[in-house]
């Protein structure tokens, strides 16, 4: 088994509750991590922490019930599984905003290596999984897109200040701040140049993989119906071990 | 002479059973019919009244009520015979099916498989991806609503739906149980795009707070449904004309029943009915002969079932004893062992 999501994504939140009593606690969805590729199948996705056999996670609305946030989204991310010819687990994020404290903000510590170099690992010629990747986006425009009947899906639908985080931030969210964290996947587990086309137009249309991805780290063409190009596809390939071999040559 | 009548439809055999005021008993048994099981049920009645002498018009013009347990639905979901369902949810959150909370991975298993990690997997989704839309709207935990429903984008997701065929489309929002109004909503339009498609409400199903498994009981219920939907109303529509004046009575998980017509609103409440009807009979027998924990077997053709029964009946949430689906309703202490019967999932 390939390493399952290389490290914790710590994110603490403290402060006055919707209840107006004081509270702090860990943000438990970073568990929710992908598990590595294993020597015949791929990881589980979302699937825990290698460590903790029944590990699980709070629902969306146990966390909005306990704690000041409401969530934007909760969902597993694309391309987060490290490629191998079987497929590291994929990681998930979370993003929220502070809702309904009297206090109006929340105070936020976050802590968490691998954002500089990804440390779940792959094994005998699979990729690693995502780095961790928390963004703070100060005075955004949230609110108003509720009120506009609109809930943002992805970062860059948010408008505000986009701080991408370093390892270690001790800080406030103000009320109009959103924190988004991304924890990781699993490693792959072999040359994803190996990996079953079929398996790889399967992941592109679950969104588990985009098609960049299939093209460029598993040599996979996806044609408009969302199938693998058989011709497209062995030629690239080949394409991709010649730039293999260029690279060593240059070396 | 007044009767009551129950009757069993098992994936092979459908039972019957009648008493009369006097508290004699007769029996009979008759092949399901699975393309459609209201013909055994009436095979089975007739077989009743031959039993007592008598005409299925006299037997049931005289019925106060009949009982009727069910194994159409968890044997289709068992074997994986379904209807195609599609899944309506709140932005942002289409993934929570899939994420499970993590404990997916592991929930129904033994220790020592939980143990040999590497070798769990998730069950496949419940709702393939294409046949699941995010829709615009949010409520909060105090159940204000945060952002209006978008109902062109509700109408057009469902319209995306319905251009893949599906049979049923389960609808669960977050919060709903607080403020159900959007789902209210949203079941409107898909009545005017489609007014004899089921559609079923998490906040109908199982009104109580965690999203994951509010949604997955609402989508296995939907799954189910027009199986249920299929067959009774044109058993009841056959009952009346054989002059039937008395109830049709489904059922339940929990121990009690429900009408006929309210049935496929709360289908995946009938997937341990059977056995925990067992349960209930097996826990008054042991009453009456002084026995307070009681073990109750079914052996069917396709599953094979154990209750266990304390001297409160032993009815208690059911959510943690599913491997897949967890359900979120009071069901009886029951599993349904995977190693025996066909494919039959594990929930223990």
């Amino acid at each position: 088994m390939s390493v399952c999501e290389g490290t914790w994504d710590l994110a603490l939140l403290a402060g006055v509750d919707q209840r107006g009593g004081p509270f702090v606690t860990m943000l438990c969805d970073p568990i929710a991590g992908g598990l590595g590729a294993r020597v015949d199948r791929d990881g589980v996705n979302s699937g825990g922490q290698n460590r903790i056999p029944m590990g699980r996670i709070a629902d969306v609305e146990i966390n909005e019930f306990s704690f000041p946030m409401l969530y934007l989204w909760r969902r597993e991310e694309t391309d987060s599984g490290g490629p191998g010819r079987y497929r590291g687990g994929l990681g998930a994020s979370s993003c929220f905003i502070p809702h309904d404290s009297p206090d109006g903000r929340v105070h936020l510590v976050v802590s968490s290596p691998g954002k500089a170099l990804p440390l779940a690992h792959g094994l005998c010629g699979g990729y690693p999984a995502n780095n961790s990747y928390d963004v703070l986006v100060r005075g955004t425009d949230v609110r108003k897109q509720f009120v506009a009947g609109q809930i943002p899906g992805s970062l860059q639908d948010i408008a505000g200040h986009h701080d991408e985080l370093p390892s270690h931030v001790e800080t406030d969210l103000e009320p109009d701040d959103v924190y988004y964290t991304h924890w990781q996947g699993g490693g792959g587990f072999g040359d994803p140049l190996f990996r079953d086309p079929i398996a790889v137009a399967n992941d592109v249309a679950g969104l588990r993989v985009s098609s960049d991805a299939a093209r460029n780290l598993y040599g996979v063409v996806i044609d408009n119906d969302g199938c693998h190009d058989p011709i497209a596809t062995d030629s690239r390939r080949v394409e991709l071990r010649k730039a293999r071999a260029m690279h060593s040559l240059s070396e | 002479m007044a009767y009551i009548i129950g009757v069993d439809t098992g994936g092979t055999f459908t039972d019957g059973f009648v008493a009369d005021e006097t508290g004699k008993l007769f029996a009979a048994k008759s092949p399901s019919t699975p393309t459609d099981f209201s013909l055994g049920f009436l095979n089975v009645i007739d077989e009743l009244a031959v039993a007592l002498a008598t005409s299925t018009q006299d037997l049931l013009a005289n019925t106060h009520y009949i009982v009727h347990g069910t194994t159409s639905t968890l044997n289709a979901l068992v074997t994986g015979d379904v209807s195609k369902v599609g899944f309506l949810t709140t932005k942002g959150h289409a993934d929570s099916i899939a994420i499970m909370n993590v404990e997916g991975r592991y929930a129904g298993l033994d220790a020592d498989e939980i143990q040999f990690m590497a070798n769990t997997d998730k069950p496949p989704l419940l709702v393939p991806r294409h046949l699941i839309e995010e829709i615009n709207e949010r409520i909060d935990y105090k159940g204000a609503q945060i952002v209006a429903l978008d109902e062109d984008g509700a109408r057009a997701a469902s319209q995306r739906l319905l251009a893949q065929n599906v049979e049923a489309i389960a609808v669960s929002f977050l919060w709903s149980f607080q403020n159900p109004r959007y789902e209210h909503r949203v079941r409107d339009i898909i009545a005017e795009l489609a007014p004899s498609l089921f559609v079923a409400l998490s906040s109908d199903v199982s009104p109580r707070i965690r999203e994951f498994a509010r949604s997955a009981t609402t989508i296995v219920n939907t799954q189910v449904a027009p199986i249920l939907r299929r067959y009774l109303g044109p058993l009841e529509a056959q009952l009346r004309q054989r002059g039937s004046a008395g109830s049709l009575l489904i059922m339940q998980g929990s121990g009690g029943c429900v009408s006929a017509s309210q049935a496929p609103r709360h289908a995946v409440s009938t997937l341990d009915s059977v056995l925990t009807g067992g349960l209930v009979g097996c826990t008054k027998l042991g009453s009456e002969l002084g026995h307070k924990n009681i073990i109750s077997t079914d052996i069917g053709g396709a599953t094979f079932l154990v209750g266990l029964g304390d001297a409160k009946c032993g009815i208690r949430n059911g959510y943690e004893n599913a491997r897949h689906p967890p359900a979120a309703l009071p069901w009886g202490d029951v599993g349904v062992r995977r190693d025996l019967g066909f494919g039959a999932t594990r929930r223990c």
